[in-house]
C-alpha cells in the first residue's frame, strides 16, 4: 500500500486511539457488565439491616408449624427477615368474634409500621371460607415475604384438611409433593436445559447488533469532527501539498477503521476479564451463553460487516463533514443519515425475536442496514442462510465501493471549498461528476 | 534532477475559473531556479490559486504546470515546501511530531523526520518546546513551526503564501533570514505578497497579478528602470501649488510638506530643483527609481483613480488618500 496513505493512517489511529473519548469507550462496556452483575453480587454479600415483621395467628392452628418453617427460613436466603410471633390472640371459626384488644393490637402495629420499627405484619384469621391471610406493609407491593407466608400457610391448611381424612402426615406430603418441570432448548448439538445462558444466548444478538453499531458510529463521527477541524484549522492545505486527495482521504479510514478493531478487540478482552474477575454465577452464565453464541461465521461476518459498514458510513460522514466549516453544520447535514441509520436499532428486538420476517430478510440486502440486519439474523435462530449472508455482503461491497468514490469526489471539492455549505442535491451532484 | 538549466517552475497558459469568476486567466511564467521570484497583486488579484494550482491542491482548467522539470504531481510533493496563507497545526500533536510527521509525508523515514525536526526546531530557538503539545505553543511559535515542518524535508522549490502576513517584526527577520539562508543553499523561493516593500527587499525577480492576469515579471532592477514614470521625491515648505504646473511635470502625489513629483523620462530632475530652489525652502530632494508600488499602479491603473489600502486591496482612490494632481 501506498506510504503516505499508510503514514496518514498511522496518525490518525494514534490520533484516536490516545484521546479520552477512545479510553471511556474501550472501559464503558466492560465497566456497564460489571456494574450490572457484579453490584448485586457484591450488595448480597454486605450485611443488610434486619427486616422485622410480625405474624398474628388469630386460628390457633398454624403457629407452631409456621414458627418452624420460618426458623428454617431464617437460616436461607432470606436471613434477614425476622419474624415475631409472640401474640396469640384466638378467633372462634364459629362465630368469628374478634377477641378482646385484636383491634388495638393492629392498630399498634400500623402505628409501629408508620414508625418505622416494623417492616410489616402479617394476620391469618378465620373467615366464612376457612382461613384468610392479610399483609400489611407501607409498601405492599415489593417484598417476597407476604408470597412466602401464603404458600406456608395454604400448605399448613391444606394439612389441617386433610388430616382427619388422611389422618398421616407423611401420607399427606407424600400426596403433596410437586411436579418439576424443567424447560429445554434444542440445538443441533442435542439438548440442553435453559437458564440464564440460555436467554443470554437467545438475545445474543442483539449484543452483536449494538456493539456493530457503537463502533461503526464512534468511528464515523470522530472522522466527521476530525474532518471540519482540519478544514477549519486550514491545516489541509498543508496535507494536501503533501499527499494527494485520495491518499489523505484513504488514510483516514484505514486509520480508524484499525481504531476500530482495536476498540472491538479491547471489548473481548475486557469481557474476559470482568468475567474472570466478578465473582457472579448468572453473569458466567450469561458469558456462557454469549460465548456460544461466537462462532466461526459470527466473528467472521462481525468483522467483515464492521469493515464494510464502517467504510460505507464512514464515508458518507467524512463526505458531510469536508463541505462543513462547522460541526453544526455538518450535524444538521448527518440527520437523515442517522435517521437511516437509527432503523435497524428499531427494528432489532423484533428481528431477533423473528429473524426469517419477511423485513428482516429484505432489508439485510438494503445496503445502509446491511451490516446491522445481517449481524441481527447470523446468530438468531434460525440463522441466515450462507447464500444470502453472501450475497448480503457482495451487494455491501458494491455499495461501499460506490460510495467511497463518490465521497472521494465530494471530499477533494468540498475540503478547500469555504463559505455556506453546499445543499445536498448539490452535494451529490459532485458525487456523480467524472474528475 | 534539477540542474541550473531546469527552471524551477513553467506556468504554461494556465487558466482557473470558480462558477463564472475567473481567478486566473492565461498566465504564462518561468522562474529560474535559485532565485527568490515574488508574486505581488492586491488581495483576490489571484496570488493564491496560483500557488495552490503550482502545488497541485486545485487543477488548473487549461495550461500546463511543470516544477522542477516534471509534471508527476506525486513527484513534485516530495520536492516542494508549501506554507499556505491559512496556516494550521495538529494542536494534541507534539511540535516535533508534527515537524516529523509532514517529513515524513515527504517521503522522509520517521528517524530521519524527527531528527531533522528536533535539529530545525533548535535552529530557531524552539528546542525547549520540542515535546510540548502544539496548542501549549504561542501564535509566533507556532508559525514558527509551520515554516519548519515546510523546510523539513530540504525542499528545492520552497512556496510561500503571504508569509509575512500576521508575524511581529522580530518573527518577519527571522523569515527573511530563513528564506535568504534557502537561496544561498540553492534553493528557490517563490512567496505571495500584497506588500511591495517585502517584495522590493528580499526578490530577484517580481511577478505582479491582477485580476487574474499577469501584469509584469522580470528582475526587480529592469522592472523598476523599465522606463515607468521616475518620481522625485521632496520634502519643502512654501506655496507648491505651482510644481504640477510646470510643463516637464505629468503628476503630483502631496502628502503635506512632502511631495512625489513624477517628470517625463527626459526631463534632467536638476531643472526642477532649480525651479523650486528659487520659491520655498527645501529640506529633502531624494532623485530614485520608482518604487514597485508605483510601477505596479502604473500598470494596472493608467487612470490613477486606484489605490492600495493597508491590508492590500486595491480600492478607488477617495477623500483622504494622498491628492493626486
Amino acid at each position: 500500500m501506498n506510504m503516505r496513505l499508510l503514514r496518514v493512517a498511522q496518525r490518525e489511529y494514534l490520533a484516536y486511539v490516545r484521546t479520552k473519548t477512545f479510553l471511556i469507550s474501550v472501559l464503558m462496556l466492560p465497566l456497564i457488565f460489571a456494574l450490572a452483575f457484579g453490584l448485586p453480587a457484591v450488595m448480597e454479600s454486605m450485611p443488610k439491616p434486619p427486616k422485622p415483621f410480625t405474624v398474628i395467628d388469630a386460628t390457633g392452628q398454624f403457629a407452631d408449624a409456621l414458627n418452624e418453617r420460618l426458623a428454617a427460613l431464617a437460616q436461607g436466603p432470606e436471613r434477614t427477615i425476622k419474624v415475631d410471633m409472640r401474640d396469640h390472640y384466638y378467633v372462634p371459626p364459629e362465630t368469628l368474634e374478634l377477641p378482646a384488644g385484636f383491634a388495638a393490637r393492629l392498630e399498634a402495629l400500623r402505628e409501629q409500621t408508620l414508625a418505622g420499627d416494623l417492616f410489616g405484619y402479617f394476620v391469618i384469621q378465620p373467615d366464612s371460607n376457612g382461613v384468610r391471610t392479610d399483609y400489611y406493609a407501607m409498601d405492599a407491593s415489593v417484598d417476597r415475604l407476604p408470597q412466602i407466608l401464603r404458600r406456608f400457610v395454604s400448605e399448613l391448611a391444606t394439612f389441617v384438611r386433610l388430616r382427619p381424612v388422611v389422618g398421616d402426615d407423611a401420607a399427606i406430603a407424600e400426596a403433596l409433593r410437586d411436579v418439576p418441570l424443567q424447560t429445554h432448548a434444542i440445538t443441533k448439538e442435542g439438548v440442553e436445559a435453559t437458564g440464564a445462558a440460555h436467554i443470554a444466548r437467545s438475545y445474543a444478538p442483539l449484543a452483536f447488533v449494538y456493539l456493530l453499531w457503537i463502533a461503526i458510529l464512534s468511528m464515523s463521527s470522530h472522522l466527521m469532527t476530525s474532518t471540519v477541524e482540519e478544514k477549519s484549522s486550514r491545516i489541509v492545505e498543508i496535507i494536501l501539498s503533501s499527499a494527494s486527495p485520495s491518499e489523505f482521504l484513504g488514510g483516514k479510514l484505514v486509520g480508524l477503521a484499525g481504531a476500530g478493531l482495536t476498540m472491538i478487540a479491547s471489548w473481548v478482552v475486557a469481557g474476559l476479564l470482568v468475567g474472570a474477575v466478578v465473582p457472579s454465577d448468572t453473569l458466567q452464565q450469561v458469558f456462557q451463553g454469549l460465548g456460544s453464541a461466537f462462532s466461526s461465521t459470527t466473528v467472521i461476518g462481525f468483522l467483515g460487516f464492521f469493515l464494510l459498514g464502517f467504510f460505507f458510513y464512514a464515508s458518507l460522514y467524512i463526505g458531510i463533514g469536508s463541505v462543513c466549516n462547522t460541526l453544526r453544520e455538518a450535524q444538521n447535514l448527518l440527520q437523515p443519515v442517522m435517521i437511516v441509520m437509527m432503523v435497524p436499532l428499531f427494528l432489532m428486538f423484533y428481528v431477533t425475536n423473528n429473524p426469517d420476517h419477511i423485513v428482516a430478510v429484505v432489508g439485510s440486502f438494503i445496503p445502509p442496514f446491511t451490516p446491522f440486519l445481517m449481524m441481527n439474523r447470523i446468530p438468531a435462530n434460525p440463522p441466515a442462510p450462507m447464500w444470502q449472508i453472501l450475497l448480503a455482503a457482495a451487494i455491501m461491497l458494491i455499495a461501499t465501493w460506490i460510495v467511497i468514490q463518490g465521497a472521494a469526489k465530494v471530499f477533494r471539492l468540498g475540503i478547500l471549498m469555504y463559505g455556506k455549505p453546499p445543499t445536498l442535491p448539490e452535494i451529490l451532484r459532485w458525487a456523480r461528476q467524472k474528475i | 534532477m534539477s540542474t541550473a538549466t531546469t527552471p524551477a517552475l513553467q506556468l504554461n497558459g494556465i487558466r482557473k475559473t470558480f462558477g463564472r469568476h475567473v481567478a486566473v486567466d492565461d498566465v504564462s511564467l518561468t522562474v529560474p531556479a535559485g532565485s527568490i521570484y515574488g508574486f505581488i497583486g492586491p488581495n483576490g488579484a489571484g496570488k493564491t490559486t496560483t500557488l495552490r494550482m503550482i502545488v497541485d491542491i486545485i487543477r488548473p482548467d487549461q495550461g500546463t504546470i511543470a516544477v522542477l522539470g516534471m509534471r508527476d504531481p506525486r513527484a513534485i510533493r516530495a520536492r516542494i515546501g508549501y506554507l499556505p496563507e491559512e496556516r494550521g497545526v495538529y494542536k494534541k500533536m507534539r511540535a516535533v511530531e508534527f515537524a516529523a510527521y509532514i517529513g515524513t509525508l515527504k517521503g522522509m523515514s520517521a528517524a530521519a523526520a524527527r531528527a531533522r525536526g528536533a535539529q530545525l526546531l533548535e535552529e530557531f530557538d524552539l528546542g525547549p518546546w520540542a515535546n510540548a503539545t502544539v496548542d501549549a505553543l504561542s501564535k509566533g511559535m507556532q508559525q514558527k513551526l509551520q515554516f519548519i515542518a515546510t523546510i523539513i524535508h530540504d525542499p528545492d522549490l520552497l512556496i510561500l503564501d503571504e508569509p509575512f502576513s500576521g508575524l511581529d517584526p522580530v518573527n518577519i527577520e527571522v523569515l527573511k533570514e530563513a528564506v535568504l539562508t534557502a537561496r544561498r543553499a540553492g534553493r528557490t523561493v517563490i512567496f505571495s505578497t500584497h506588500m511591495m516593500e517585502h517584495a522590493e527587499r528580499l526578490c530577484d525577480s517580481i511577478f505582479m497579478i491582477h485580476q487574474g492576469r499577469k501584469v509584469l515579471d522580470g528582475s526587480v532592477r529592469s522592472i523598476r528602470s523599465q522606463g515607468a514614470h521616475r518620481a522625485i521625491r521632496l520634502t519643502c515648505y512654501g506655496e507648491t501649488a505651482f510644481v504640477k504646473e510646470l510643463p516637464y511635470v505629468e503628476r503630483v502625489r502631496e502628502y503635506g510638506n512632502d511631495l512625489e513629483v513624477f517628470v517625463t523620462p527626459e526631463t534632467d530632475s536638476q531643472q526642477l530643483l532649480r525651479d523650486l530652489i528659487e520659491r520655498v525652502e527645501i529640506s529633502r530632494f531624494d532623485v530614485s527609481d520608482p518604487s514597485l508600488y508605483d510601477v505596479f499602479l502604473a500598470a494596472v491603473a493608467p487612470d490613477r483613480k486606484t489605490r492600495f489600502t493597508a491590508d492590500g486591496s486595491l480600492v478607488e482612490a477617495a477623500a483622504g488618500a494622498p491628492k493626486e494632481s
